[in-house]
């Protein structure tokens, strides 16, 4: 079984990113949403009218749906031009649903508010792929649907262009008011776009939240790493004081010193750690979490720095660091300080 | 509570229909013919309508059994199979590497090589050898003899038929190791090369072993066709008096008094063998996974032959001079002399022996006009029923989830392991016994043919659907397109040309068929292929190579009207 027992409500207008990795259930969610799939049991309900009940045997088919999607593979019908292509949906309605509409109009209209004005005329075979997804997004949303359903629609593009894309899609969304499910494997992509963001692993969702919440206060070490907290580590709590809490990484016997937490003495934990939570520089020893280490692997990233920092006495740390000061080369000695109540610890 | 029961019923028997009906029509054309087959083999009367179903028997299996013509039937057909696959695969792996693989000069020629013997079918190859290869009075004997080498050739025997089989089955061998060299990452070779190691290792160690499967799939498939082959082992076997498997089905069925239950026991006997070779040929395809496709275009890099090159070239044009070359040099010198009897080499080329008479007449013989006619009719007729039904067996299988689907997919495949003169026998008994007057009509004809093509028509169909993205049709029914809608302005037109390609082929493979023809013909539904052997029945060996000639020119056109308009044998076979 793909999906599991999975409930979602969505607000109309918003954003909502399914985020999980490949194989999660993902995209059968959507797929059942859409009328692709049939679930074995439960109900879907769109605004009042129910489109899908195992119960009552109601399971009304994709095409009466008015659910928009835009596909993993754009699925441009590359025998017909774009126009084509984006007046194909209302081409699909009744004789009586199509009375008095101007269609031709209706198609320059999603076509500019796609960017590609004038461009209706040409095969669809010949397009790029950032063309073809707006192709897709145009023939999407000249449907006015419901639900806009996107399914990893920018996985296929190049990165600069997934970026650009990213923006004008969350602008076309917002400003037309469409309800959107967007699924990715992606966090960045993910944290950019969602209002709210649901994190799925085999079938279930682990977490449902916005993005900012998500990102601060994950709520186990699958969402941590998905969500790109790069240093997780086993631990066990040793105790609290009146300064915080201590806890001790399993594999090497590293002690650090946390914000207060409330977990029995010699629990099992997990520790968490930012890497955008790491200072690697020289400076006062007297501080809690300092440790010594020598850099590994150093990369430069425009805006940023991001190094893999041996420990001598402890495990590898992923840490970036922003600013334009010249970086460390490998194999530089270093020293590395975390604020203790930035150290996240989740219950394992 | 009845309502809804009944609402249920029809919603069940909604979901059932499509693969329902296709079930039925496949059920017609290939399980109750193989049914009708099992029955008369066990039947003690020859079943027809008023045998008594309950006096059943396996006396026939027995005589079957104890014959020592069975045996050697069997012994001589595997023999000739093995011998014919043997040479079959290594003239066409031969020719694949050569043309794919290699620097080898007049690459085009050597690639057409490989596929241009398709046009003549295995009967026009045995009808074009036994001429040149009878023992006496062939003609490659005469020349033999005029330089005092005495008559050294005889093709009325196992030897013979190896040959002949070799040399007509080498363009399936050569398309399926063709295909499977195509679909190689030649990236796989160059990572081997960068670590090391040498061309011929390379050959060794990563090509051969990559293609090896395929090879050995193509190996047993290129048995199963010659070993159920009837026209070559007819022609050539029964008159140097070599018994084979086909030919002594049909010999049962023709002897007079007619032994129809021996005959059907002789049919169940060679599809067993072929069942069994069929299924090891698809455990070894089903390891083949590693062969793995992508999209990306090839340009594998070509092995420089050296001093080979010219061999290579040369092993072509040996190759086609023997397949084709030769043939119709026959077939020429016997379609165009006065008279057939040749005294010496210098006959062949005086120029007051020939005459176009036989060639002329043909147009006032009315049973080639007749067999033309009926042969194009039940073409056309097998290529539109055949691109239906496959187009809707495929599309339910691929695209749909409707329950019963799996089993289409077997049904249609079966026909792979039920020799043709089986289909033709089973089809006799089946509407011999159906209160249908479908028996001595041109439709009986198109519904074994269309039974006898299903595996390759149902393939080339399926593989044209599954080119098509089911994205694209399911974004058609979200945006708002009926099941049907989507199929016919989404589906249809994007494999439209993929449709008229398995057609084509379906149209072509139809016009060779002898061998579903030889029991279910009557003498107003006389074929081409039937015509054509009838004049070597009956001695009129001019008249033979005038339609044979005519006969090939024909497939010839459509082949490479085939392959040029439509890509076809990319996607098919």
């Amino acid at each position: 079984m793909a999906v599991d027992d999975l409930s979602i409500d969505i607000t109309d207008g918003e954003m909502l990113v399914l985020l999980g990795p490949s194989g999660c259930g993902k995209t059968t969610t959507m797929r059942s949403i859409v009328g692709l799939e049939t679930p074995s049991t439960g109900t879907i309900k769109i605004g009042d009218e129910t489109v899908f009940d195992s119960e009552r045997n109601i399971n009304v088919p994709a095409n009466r749906r008015h659910i928009g999607m835009v596909f993993q593979s754009y699925a441009i019908w590359p025998h017909m031009t774009v126009a084509q292509n984006v007046a194909y949906p209302l081409k699909m309605r009744t004789r009586k649903a199509r009375a008095g509409l101007d269609i031709g109009q209706k198609v320059d209209r999603a076509l500019q508010t796609v960017g590609l004005q004038g461009l209706g005329d040409r095969g669809a075979s010949l397009l790029s792929g950032g063309q073809m997804q707006r192709v897709a997004l145009a023939r999407s949303i000249i449907m006015e649907p419901r639900v806009l359903l996107l399914d990893e629609p920018l996985s296929n593009l190049d990165a600069k262009l997934r970026d650009r894309l990213r923006f004008e899609l969350r602008d076309i969304q917002m400003s037309l008011g469409i309800t959107a499910i967007y699924v990715t494997h992606d966090q960045d992509e993910a944290l950019a776009l969602a209002d709210r963001i649901a994190v799925m692993r085999q079938g279930k969702i682990v977490q449902l939240t916005d993005p900012v919440t998500m990102y601060r206060e994950p709520n186990s070490a699958f969402v941590a790493d998905f969500i790109g907290t790069s240093n997780i580590f086993d631990g066990t709590f040793v105790g609290s004081s009146s300064r915080g809490s201590r806890v001790r990484l399993d594999d090497s016997g590293l002690e650090l010193e946390t914000g207060a937490a409330s977990f029995d003495e010699g629990a099992a934990v997990t520790v968490c750690i930012r890497p955008e939570d790491i200072v690697v520089e020289e400076g006062d020893a007297e501080r809690p979490n300092v440790w010594k280490g020598t850099v590994r692997v150093a990369s430069f990233l425009g805006d940023h720095f991001r190094y893999s920092v041996a420990l001598d006495q402890g495990p590898t740390l992923f840490a970036l660091s922003h600013g334009s000061r010249a970086g460390l080369a490998t194999g530089t000695t270093t020293q590395i300080h975390i604020q203790p109540d930035r150290i996240q610890l989740l219950e394992r | 509570m009845l309502l809804q029961t009944g609402a249920a019923t029809t919603r069940a028997l909604r979901r059932w229909l499509p693969a329902g009906v296709l079930i039925v029509i496949l059920t017609f054309l290939v399980i109750v013919p193989v049914g009708m087959l099992l029955y008369a083999s066990v039947l003690d009367a020859p079943p027809r309508p008023g045998a008594d179903p309950s006096n059943l028997t396996l006396a026939h299996f027995r005589s079957l059994y104890g014959s020592p013509e069975t045996r050697l039937a069997i012994r001589n057909s595997l023999a000739i199979g093995v011998g014919g696959t043997a040479m079959a695969m290594s003239i066409g792996m031969l020719l694949a590497w050569l043309g794919a693989r290699t620097d080898v000069p007049g690459r085009g020629l050597v690639q057409l090589s490989g596929i241009v013997p398709l046009f003549m079918s295995s009967l026009v190859g045995a009808l074009a050898w036994s001429l040149i290869g009878s023992p006496r009075a062939g003609y490659a004997n005469t020349v033999l003899e005029a330089l005092g080498l005495g008559s050294a050739v005889n093709i009325y025997s196992v030897g013979g038929m190896v040959f002949v089989f070799g040399l007509y089955y080498a363009p399936y061998a050569y398309l399926f190791v063709a295909s499977a060299l195509a679909l190689m990452n030649p990236e796989l070779e160059e990572a081997a090369e960068v670590h090391g190691g040498s061309i011929s290792r390379v050959m060794s160690k990563i090509t051969f072993p990559l293609v090896l499967p395929a090879t050995m799939g193509a190996f047993i498939l290129t048995f199963v066709l010659i070993i159920e082959n009837f026209p070559v082992t007819q022609i050539l076997g029964s008159a140097g008096g070599v018994q084979t498997l086909p030919a002594y089905i049909f010999r049962l069925m023709a002897a007079a008094p007619s032994r129809p239950n021996q005959a059907s026991a002789a049919g169940l006997l060679l599809m067993l063998i072929m069942v069994v070779l069929v299924s090891i040929q698809a455990r070894l395809l089903a390891r083949r996974s590693f062969v793995t496709v992508s999209g990306k275009g090839f340009r594998p890099r070509r092995i420089a032959l050296g001093r080979w090159r010219w061999a290579g070239f040369g092993f072509a044009v040996v190759y086609l001079v023997l397949a084709v070359g030769i043939p119709f040099f026959a077939l020429g010198q016997a379609a165009l002399r006065r008279t057939q009897f040749i005294s010496g080499v210098g006959d062949f080329f005086d120029p007051t022996a020939f005459t176009l008479r036989s060639m002329t007449t043909l147009l006032d013989y009315p049973p080639f006009a007749l067999g033309l006619r009926n042969s194009i009719v039940v073409g056309i007729m097998t290529a539109v029923l055949g691109g239906a039904l496959h187009l809707a067996t495929a599309y339910t299988v691929h695209r749909t989830d409707v329950p019963g689907r799996r089993i289409l997919d077997y049904v249609a495949m079966l026909p792979v392991t039920v020799p043709a003169l089986v289909i033709g026998l089973g089809f006799l008994w089946t509407w011999l016994n159906l209160p249908i007057p479908l028996y001595g009509t041109l439709l009986i004809l198109v519904l074994a043919y269309t039974a006898r093509f299903m595996p390759q028509g149902y393939r080339g169909i399926s593989s044209t659907i599954l080119q098509v993205h089911a994205d694209l049709e399911e974004s058609a029914q979200v945006a708002g397109a009926s099941r049907l809608r989507a199929a016919t302005t989404i589906v249809i037109p994007l494999i439209k040309s993929g449709i008229f390609s398995t057609m084509m082929l379906l149209f072509i493979l139809s016009m060779r068929e002898l061998s579903a023809s030889i029991f279910l013909f009557t003498s107003q539904t006389r074929v081409l292929p039937i015509v054509l052997y009838d004049q070597w029945t009956s001695g009129s060996y001019s008249r033979m190579a005038a339609i044979s000639l005519i006969y090939s020119f024909l497939l010839f056109v459509l082949t490479m009207l085939g392959r040029k308009w439509l890509g076809m044998g990319t996607t098919t076979d």
